[in-house]
Parts: structure tokens; sequence; C-alpha cells
């Protein structure tokens, strides 16, 4: 199978496709969001840990924030569409950026490692960040491109608050 | 300056359900906590199958604290201050690992896994009178005990047993201890994330709050996953020593759920439903196999559970204290390693979801907890009260309820905090009161 070509034109495309993504979180706007991804999304964020043997990342089967497919988003989404989701209801503002991105080819589209940073800003004096790596993989589906993994490493051993926000 | 704080019988009156809010706040109080409860208290160190080989160890917290827990060659588990005797370095900065010995980065002092003092950096050279090595071996827990493979330390030389101390409480954890087909093992890694709140703001809620249910979690309600809490025929109950559990039922409500969940995952997790209840009926006592679960408890003073069912992960809390305003949430869960690869993947997805540091519960509950403390602080609201009088003086009718351990209280009811918070007091005015050592 013929790998696709990385271009200065196609990370125009992934980039300007993955802002856009996020801007569609920091406006609240969930439902086209998860419309980026494939049907069979697999959205991961393991716990990290200081440990000797890796990275501390925990693997998949360990202890994980997120193990979700497509189902389980879309019913976050739709807690936060309830007006009783408290820890959002009104909600955070929130800063979602991406840099470094690096574009790596692989069978079924394009791999993208991205340093993401997340700014949290709630209520009054409710401030935090959530920062780490995040590895998407994209593939296109009827000729658009959908994100169909994506694995969100935080740095934080410990968060500086309970999540509440998507990445 | 504040106002000269009034004694301690004054702020805590369980008898009428007044609680001031100085207790959640005042630094003062705070740092007699860690002193009397902290200390004299059993506390939850982890589980055995997070250090399932000789030289595992893994890292906590008592009180402020570090410790380091380590099953040592000789299969004894052990568990040590985790600070250098020498002039105080970690010994460990890892959460876990495994390790024949902790050499200290600071001089280069090694402990042994039993925690002696085994080497010291150019002894000769360095201590030409000779150093007494076991007078500066790491200061060691004095009592670690096990229950059903849940961990817990206590500073206490003197403290009751383990066993006791937990009391009837026992009766309930026997049943998720039993239910399972294999081993409950610990699913590795712990997710940590701080709650700008006083320790006991989430204590006393997993102790016996089921009435923040259909309101802070009405999300869950809405979209039909939960069902119609309040008509639930559940009951809490509390014991000696300040604990205190809630959703206990004698319907079998929580195995009828299960098994009608068990059934969107397939027929093997119908099968391992079933299994789970027979596994109950044979070993336990038919009254205390038809508990089936529970749904949260506290052990006194800062260590909470889960046991919602078979279908879901044992979930287990540490609410470290960090401040007379900060608390930090340490979860990991247990999961039957004889459950189907199908119930075990779902249950961790649940865990996830639900009572968990991004999931819908740990995210509302955070928000009432540091929302508490943000509104509690203030002059005003310092000289007026909580109020834990809900089911104050309700009786219990139910002949079959009454007869279980522990003392029943109906599902909406504050008696589990007030049990809570006069076992506080009696441990913060008079010391241990189930301590050999206490006069």
């Amino acid at each position: 199978m013929n790998r696709i070509q990385i271009t200065p034109q196609l990370h125009l495309e992934v980039e300007q496709f993955l802002y856009r993504e996020a801007a569609l979180l920091d406006d609240g706007q969930f439902e086209d969001w998860l419309s980026h991804f494939t049907d069979d999304v697999f959205y991961f964020v393991p716990v990290r840990e200081t440990l000797e043997d890796h990275a501390g990342v925990r693997k998949l089967g360990e202890m994980p924030l997120f193990m979700d497919g497509k189902e389980q988003l879309q019913l976050r989404i739709a807690r936060l569409r309830t007006g009783l989701a408290h820890a959002e209801t009104p909600p955070s503002r929130t800063r979602h950026n991406l840099n470094n991105i690096l574009l790596t080819p692989i069978e079924t589209g394009v791999s993208v490692r991205a340093n993401l940073s997340i700014s949290v800003s709630r209520l009054e004096r409710t401030e935090f960040s959530l920062y780490g790596l995040r590895l998407d993989e994209l593939r296109k589906v009827d000729g658009v491109w959908k994100i169909a993994r994506r694995k969100v490493v935080l740095d934080q051993s410990v968060l500086p608050r309970a999540i509440s926000v998507l990445f | 300056m504040a106002e000269k704080r009034e004694p301690l019988e004054k702020l805590v009156n369980t008898r009428q359900g007044l609680i001031s809010r100085h207790i959640f706040s005042d630094p003062d109080i705070y740092r007699q906590e860690l002193e009397k409860l902290f200390t004299r208290s059993w506390l939850f160190l982890g589980h055995s199958s997070e250090i399932p080989k000789p030289g595992d160890f893994i890292t906590n917290y008592m009180g402020k604290d570090p410790v380091v827990v380590i099953n040592g060659k000789d299969g004894k588990i052990r568990a040590f201050l985790n600070s250098c005797q020498h002039r105080g370095m970690k010994i460990c900065r890892l959460d876990a690992g495994n390790a024949h010995a902790f050499t200290c980065i600071y001089h280069g002092w090694t402990y042994s896994d039993n925690g002696d003092l085994v080497a010291v950096p150019y002894e000769k050279t360095a201590y030409p009178n000779g150093i007494d090595k076991q007078r500066w071996s790491l200061l060691k827990v004095p009592k670690l005990e096990s229950y059903g493979g849940l961990l817990f330390g206590n500073w206490d030389e003197d403290a009751e047993s383990l066993e006791t101390y937990l009391g009837d409480l026992r009766f309930y954890f026997d049943v998720f201890l039993n239910r399972s087909l294999g081993d409950l093992t610990a699913v590795s890694g712990r997710q940590k994330y701080n709650c700008a709140t006083n320790w006991k703001i989430p204590t006393d809620n997993f102790c016996g709050d089921d009435y923040h249910v259909p309101w802070t979690h009405g999300s869950y309600m809405k979209l039909g996953i939960m069902e119609n809490y309040a008509e639930m025929p559940n009951y809490s109950f509390t014991f000696r020593n300040g604990h205190g559990i809630g959703d206990i039922s004698l319907q079998e409500d929580a195995y009828s759920t299960d098994l009608s969940m068990a059934k969107e995952l397939g027929k093997e997790a119908v099968e391992y439903v079933k299994e789970c209840r027979e596994r109950l009926l044979k070993l336990l006592k038919p009254k205390q196999a038809r508990v089936y679960a529970f749904g949260h408890g506290n052990v006194f003073p800062n260590f909470s559970l889960n046991d919602f069912s078979a279908l879901w992960p044992v979930g287990l809390y540490q609410w470290h204290p960090r401040g007379p305003e900060e608390t930090e949430v340490w979860q990991t869960c247990l999961i039957d390693s004889g459950a189907p690869d199908s119930v075990r993947q779902a249950a961790l997805g649940r865990f996830t979801h639900v009572q968990s540091a991004a999931g819908a519960f740990g995210q509302d509950d955070s928000e009432n907890f540091e929302q508490v403390t943000e509104a509690t602080r203030g002059v005003i609201a310092q000289r007026s009260q909580f109020n834990y009088q809900l089911g104050l003086d309700v009786e219990i009718e139910d002949e079959e309820i009454l007869s279980l351990p522990g003392i029943a209280g109906p599902r909406f009811s504050e008696h589990g905090q007030r049990n809570y918070y006069s076992h506080w007091l009696e441990c913060m005015r008079d010391g241990f009161p189930n301590s050999k050592a206490s006069s």
C-alpha cells in the first residue's frame, strides 16, 4: 500500500483540521467536535506516574483516565447537555493549544504528534492547566479527515483538579 | 485576628446535628487532626495485589507523612516513613517498583527491604568513632495488618487490631471479598488529583450521603443511566469508630440490575453474575448473601470505598489532607481476576466514567466540595453551622434490616455523618478511645 506523502500542503491541511477541532471544544460545540472522529475511534488517556521501567505511562488494561469509544464520548457530551452536569454548568473557559506538530505517514493515513496544553478558567478563581503529548491517527472517510485514534499522555501525575473538560 | 475559638464540644453537636464551619477550615484544628487522628487511626496503605512479588513496593501517605510499603524478601509486608534517618531525604521517589535496597541519593545511606541501615558511605572515615546502624534504621510503621488484602497501617503501637477497628463493617466487606470468582486484583496505577477542600467534606459524603445523589448526580438520572434513586428500598448503616456505609438493601435489587446490565454484555457476563451470586449463597449467611453489594462507605478517617455490584470494580479512595482547605485524592480499583475479559473491560470503563478523576461523579462531587469550601471560610459564614439533622430521631421498623450488623438508618439520613463526627470529637478531645494507651 502506498503511504501518503508528507507535503507542505498536507501539513497545512492537517493542522487546520486540528485547529478547527480544538476551536470547537473551546466554543462548546461538542456535537460538531465529535463528528471529527471515526465511528470506531478509541480515545485513550492513561494515568501518568513516576516509575523506573518506562516513561511512567500506564498501559492499556492498567489505570486510565479515559478509555472511550464513540458511544462513551457521546455519553459524555449528552451529559454535558443535561443542564445538570454541575462541574461544567456554567461551563469552564478553555484554550486548547497545539504546537510542535509532527506528521508521520502510516498505512491507514497519517499520525500526528503534538504538544497539547489546555488552560482552564472556571467560575471566579479556579484556574489550572493540563499539558502533555497528544498522538492522533487520522484517516480519510469519504474524502474527509477523521480522527481514528487519540491518545493523550498528560505530563501531570497529580492532576491539578478533577477533569471536566475534553481534549 | 479571629475571635477566640469555642471548645470542640461547642463546635460539634452531633446530638442536635449542628456542626460549626470552623472545623472545615481552621488551621489549628487541622494541625490537631494530623496529630491526633492520623497518628492513631488505621490508615489505608494499598492492596496486597499491588506488591505481589518480593521487593515490590508502593509509596503512599499517612496523613502528611510519606511512607514506602515493601513486600520483603521474606514475604512480609512492612511500611516505613519514606525519609532517610540521616538528614531526611526521601529514600524512594517512585510511585511503585521493585528494589532490593533503598539508597538515599543525598549521602548514600542504604537501607534493606526490612528497613535496616545496611551501608553508610566511607563509614570508617566519616564516622571514625563508629555509628550505631541499628539506632538509625528506617522508622517502621509499628502496626501493619491486612483485611482481605486491604493493607492498613497504624503509628500507634497500642492500637486495637484492624479487625476490631473495622468491627461490624467486616460483615459488609466480606460480601465483596467473597463474591469474586478469582482474586480481587488492583488495576495498576493510581489516579491522583487535587481538590480545594477540607478532607472531611468528601469523607463525610462517602460515609453516608445518599441524599446528594439525585441532585449532584442528577445528570445520570436525566439520561436514564441511574434508576429512580429515591424509590430504592435502601438503608444506611453506622458503626463503632465512626465508619459508615450506604445503599444497603435485602431486596437483591443490585443483583437484578446486574442481570440486566450483564445481558447487554453477553452470555458469559450473565453466567458470571449468576455464579457470583451462587458463591455468596454458598459461602455466606443467607441474609449476608442477599446484601450482594453496598454502594459507598468510609473507614474512619479518610479511606472510602464503592462496591456497586459484581459488574463494577471495587473503588478505593484516599482523601489525603494537604492543608486545611486542600485535599489530594488518590484512587484505584479492584477487579475480579476470575471475571471474563468482557466484564473486566466494561468494569474499568464504567469506573472511568463515574466515580473517577474524569468521571461524572468525580467531577460533580469536586465542584461541590470546592465551592462549599469557598463559601465556608468567610467571617459571617463561620458564625453559622452546617445542618446535619437529616433523619434525626427517625427510627427503622423493618425487623430484618434491624437484625443486620451496625446501626440502621433510612436511606436519606445524616446519621452516618453524625456518627463520624462523634467519633472525630471523641478522638480530638480525649485521644483515641480504643487504644490501650489512652488514659
